[in-house]
């Protein structure tokens, strides 16, 4: 007869028999939880005036919220300390034979041992959490939507907790033997995650037109492998998103409450495969590798594929030259044989087992033979690949170097968020009945351009074939194309144009004048309405000025900025000296200093944008102002003989670098020019540098060789600190 | 009573058990006799209910025992190496088995641990390996199970452990429906417990008789006939086992019962008979000679 309190008796029992599990638990969210939060606490007595934010809502927002995510690591270590200390009894044959002759249903005794592992985590856990928020409590800082902070995160990190623990012992049932299970939990918990780095590895290294979009959080995880593995949905749980509008961009992100809902299917899926693994698992697997004889030859190549692969790209990391296949199919074929033998050795638990197996071995071998051909040949026409009219909804194309966009934008106090400014014109831009851009599009695909690298050698620079590539290369763009199809995916390209080409600096010259490009190629016209911005930053060639501006003078400013930006061509981008730039920055008083994030980036301002010269003028910068001739003591001109040469190559232990240097004779002369004259000259016909960079990518209006700097008779005279260029066809003749 | 019906169970390609078929009576004391390998534990464990057999079915008391938990409260297996929790004393263990075992019956547990001169609170990990196998067999017959399995638990227990043990099976037996099965590698540790035994060999089952039945039915005489003739038509009357002449005294070993046997020698007016009692080794070799075995190999 059986009581009806056994359940409840052996979930007792076990918690008896495992109190080490929840004492190191304790101790583990005690340093996680307690230490970390007092000391945090100390940082906001220490120093009061340092965060722009309270105690309060630092604790709800980040302690118990975004930081979920540390305390996750601490979690997961719990989940597998109880997984696999709670079921280590299954590989062990004499354990076996007492618990599974007992008078309880394997089922019964599945789920105590399970509740009781989860327990042995929750009990400890919940425990310090009570106690951090005594604490938060004791410094006023607990309010009812802390309170509510707090139960979800107890929430999220259980989940985890069942996420990993499932995994656990799933692991612990699937193997026989305690270190294959520890090496089968850490494959579990990160296959997907380890997949998705070798996709995005061998598309990066195989496919010239591979590029990255919808990613969340890191570039690495776009979604196109399937998260099964626990390891890469807490990546995508708790990474924040690329942002690809400004309001999502100025939420404080937390985590993605939106899959809350995957992981607890997750976890309850994860946790029924345990216990239908447990349930079909054999006493007898006890001791045994792998408790079910049929996975075996399935785990091999789902293991030893991927490892020879990843193995092929440590290779080729540690070596000094990557722009050939040779380490890369050496670090295959290595890794291949490697993890071949070592996953016999420990199926067999022998050395002699090393080479059985010698028809799984040849498939294993052909399997990964076919994966690289698949990938180095383009077999799938991956690079190739441009969707027909009929299947596409719109296009969105990014230009680098064109038009600016700032990288990262301060949007609350917790920090920076990045707007990514592929990803949001990928998002934002919808281009249709635009003909060029598909034009362009297949141009490139059938083209396809590479930049070709060159492993560095001492001579390189006087090598024929490797000036002439340099040259031809110098021409080359970047241009990224996302299709939206009807079917709802999108599908991203990035490609290599020749601008020395006139068809495809047409076609390019209809994308930009496409209404529908500017409009989407910066947030600055899209969602920058009803921001408010510290400040506008107007740079021209001789001076840097903040001012302040009224809502209403800001939607102005932007209103007419946007009127005539609408109307520059391509054409002025690339023959046309700017006047200067504007940028619609953010502040914040730091504690030492104060800092400023852009939104917009350095926007151009172009002599023909009359209408915004004259509005800043009105706000009280005038952009087109020189200085006074009588200010300048003297200007000095370096005839470096310099010219512009990008090689690209790879420097001995280094990865591969695209270097822009300049190259200036050992001759180099210097001219110093102080008549009215002369200096008047001079400031007539110089860009400033800074200028000149933004635009640097289609730019043709200035000259190389001389470097001018300007030397004020007063320091106050001018914030700059900057060289500047000849205007091209404006070198005076006195310095010619 | 247990009943396997061609039960058979591999392990990868080793057939660990093939097609046994075997019944064990209730109320009686089963050894399951084999040499290592021959199949014992798997039986047993397959008895026991932690590993499911691949074809066939063990019933007991007619009900499936694998995943089976109201019939497995009736049984209390104790394997060749009986594991006890860690860091446990007696006591732990049987409060561990209470909670399963809920006729377990405590206060003769700690009765029998003193006349075992076990402490109670000593940890189990000190103990001797006699001592552990003790502490199983207490642990077991107060878990007041209809079945017991032991897996080579008697092997290596001393003379007096064995007789005391054998007593409490005895008590055991005499009180209340109790059915213990013993496997053993060994024939002489099983002798004096045993009513019934069963020989596996190579995973299949060689025999299986009541010992009593075994020890009336076949008799070792000894005899000297008065002439070769004689001789000849007493021999060719007696269902013979054996048969080894030295000089002119037989020594045979016959099937039948004592009177049986003796009345045919009799009829021949032999200068001497006498029957000479078989040991339980002696019977099974000439048992198993029969059926073509050499069991020395096998058993001793």
């Amino acid at each position: 007869m059986i009581s009806k309190n056994l359940f409840f008796k052996l979930i007792k029992q076990d918690m008896k028999r495992r109190i080490w599990c929840p004492i190191l638990i304790f101790v583990a969210c005690f340093l996680g939880l307690e230490v970390r939060l007092l000391m945090d606490m100390e940082e906001f007595v220490r120093y009061p005036n340092a965060h722009s934010y309270s105690l309060a809502v630092y604790i709800r927002e980040y302690f118990f919220g975004r930081d979920a995510r540390t305390m996750a690591i601490v979690v997961c270590m719990a989940a597998f300390l109880c997984g696999l200390s709670g079921y280590a009894y299954l590989h062990s044959k004499i354990q076996i034979d007492l618990y599974h002759s007992l008078p309880v249903s394997r089922s019964r005794f599945f789920w105590a041992r399970y509740l009781s592992g989860v327990m042995q985590f929750c009990i400890p856990f919940v425990l310090n959490v009570a106690v951090c928020t005594g604490i938060a409590a004791s410094r006023k800082a607990v309010t009812a939507e802390t309170i509510l902070a707090i139960l979800s995160f107890i929430g999220i990190e259980m989940i985890i907790f069942v996420l990993a623990y499932s995994v656990a012992v799933i692991a612990a049932g699937l193997t026989g033997n305690v270190i294959v299970s520890i090496l089968g939990t850490g494959v579990l918990f990160a296959y997907s995650a380890g997949l998705e780095l070798l996709k995005f590895l061998m598309a990066e290294r195989f496919y010239d037109t591979y590029t990255v979009y919808d990613s969340r959080g890191h570039f690495i995880f776009d979604g196109s492998v399937w998260c099964f593995s626990p390891i890469s949905m807490m990546i995508k749980f708790f990474s924040s998103p690329n942002n690809t509008t400004m309001a999502q961009a100025q939420k404080f992100f937390k985590y993605d409450t939106s899959y809350v809902g995957v992981l607890i299917v997750a976890a309850v899926l994860y946790s029924l495969a345990a216990y239908f693994i447990f349930m079909k698992r054999a006493s007898e697997a006890a001791g045994k590798p792998i408790a079910f004889r049929i996975a075996e030859p399935v785990i091999k190549t789902m293991v030893v594929l991927p490892s020879a692969f990843l193995t092929g790209f440590f290779f080729c990391s540690i070596s000094s030259t990557t722009n050939t296949d040779r380490w890369f199919l050496f670090g295959v074929f290595f890794g291949f044989t490697v993890i071949c033998i070592l996953m016999e050795i420990i199926y067999r638990l022998s050395l002699r087992g090393a080479l059985m197996h010698k028809k799984q071995f040849l498939f294993n071998a052909v399997c990964t033979a076919l994966i690289f051909v698949i990938f180095r040949y383009d077999v799938a026409g991956y690079d190739t690949y441009v969707p027909a009219d009929a299947q596409l909804q719109s296009c969105a194309v990014s230009i680098s170097g064109l038009m600016p966009l700032a990288q990262e934008i301060r949007v609350n106090e917790f920090g920076v968020h990045v707007l990514s400014s592929g990803e949001y014109r990928m998002a934002n831009m919808e281009l249709q009945g635009n003909a060029s851009v598909m034009e362009l599009a297949r141009k490139a695909a059938k083209e396809q351009l590479e930049i070709r690298y060159f492993d560095y050698y001492e001579g390189i620079e006087n090598s024929t074939e490797y000036l002439e590539t340099l040259e031809k290369q110098n021409n080359y763009r970047v241009i990224e194309f996302g299709y939206k199809l009807s079917n709802g995916k999108n599908i991203y390209r990035k490609y290599i144009v020749d601008i020395a080409d006139s068809d495809t600096l047409r076609l390019l010259s209809d994308i930009f004048n496409d209404y529908n490009y500017k409009i989407g190629a910066t947030p600055l016209f899209n969602d920058s309405w009803n921001i408010a911005f510290d400040t506008v930053r107007c740079e021209s060639n001789f001076k840097r000025e903040d001012i302040t501006l009224t809502p209403q003078m800001q939607s102005e400013l932007i209103g007419i900025y946007q009127k005539e930006y609408m109307n520059l061509t391509l054409d002025t981008i690339m023959y046309t000296a700017p006047v200067g730039t504007v940028d619609f920055l953010f502040k914040e008083n730091r504690k030492d200093d104060i800092l400023y994030t852009s939104y917009s980036g350095k926007m151009y301002v172009y002599p023909q944008f009359t209408e915004t010269l004259a509005l800043i003028k009105e706000y009280g910068v005038d952009m087109q102002e020189k200085p006074n001739v009588e200010d300048v003591a003297l200007i000095r001109v370096n005839d470096e003989d310099m010219y512009p040469s990008s090689y690209l190559h790879r420097s001995p232990y280094d990865i591969y670098e695209a270097k822009s240097e300049v190259y200036s004779d050992e001759e180099n002369e210097e001219a110093e020019y102080s008549s009215k004259e002369q200096v008047q000259q001079i400031l007539d016909s110089i860009i400033s540098d800074g200028v000149v960079w933004m635009a640097k990518g289609y730019s043709n209006f200035y000259e190389n060789q001389y470097v001018v700097n300007i030397q004020y008779k007063k320091k106050d005279l001018s914030n700059l600190n900057v060289s500047y260029h000849f205007v091209k066809g404006k070198i005076p003749a006195f310095i010619q | 009573m247990i009943t396997a019906t061609n039960v058979t169970k591999h392990f990868g390609e080793v057939m660990a058990v093939n097609d046994i078929s075997v019944t064990i009576r209730s109320g009686e004391v089963f050894g399951l006799i084999g040499t290592n390998g021959a199949g014992k534990s798997t039986f047993l464990r397959m008895a026991a209910g932690v590993i499911k057999p691949d074809s066939g079915k063990i019933l007991m008391d007619e009900q499936l025992v694998y995943e089976n938990p109201s019939v497995k409260a009736d049984l209390f297996y104790i394997s060749d190496d009986q594991y006890f929790l860690p860091n446990a004393t007696p006591q732990d263990m049987a409060a561990f088995y209470q909670d399963y075992y809920v006729s377990f019956d405590r206060v003769r547990f700690d009765e029998m641990l003193g006349n075992f001169q076990l402490k109670s609170d000593r940890k189990i990990n000190t103990f001797s390996k006699g001592m552990k196998k003790q502490l199983s067999v207490l642990l077991g017959v107060c878990a007041n199970t209809k079945y017991l399995f032991c897996d080579e638990t008697f092997d290596g227990l001393d003379p007096v452990m064995r007789q005391a043990v054998k007593s409490i099976f005895a008590g055991e037996l005499s009180e209340r429906e109790f059915t213990p099965v013993i496997a053993s590698h060994n024939l002489r540790e099983l002798e004096d417990i045993c009513d019934y035994v069963g020989i596996l060999h190579q995973g299949g089952v060689l025999m299986q008789k009541d010992l009593e039945e075994m020890k009336l039915n076949i008799h070792n005489v000894q005899c000297v006939f008065q002439n070769a003739e004689e001789e000849k038509t007493a021999l060719a009357l007696l269902d013979l086992v054996k048969a080894e002449k030295r000089g002119s005294l037989n020594n045979i070993t016959v099937r039948g019962s004592e009177k049986e046997i003796m009345e045919k020698i009799n009829t021949f007016s032999p200068v001497f008979a006498e029957i000479v009692p078989l040991t339980l080794e002696e019977i099974f070799i000439s048992e198993t000679e029969v059926v073509g075995y050499d069991i020395k190999k096998l058993i001793f």
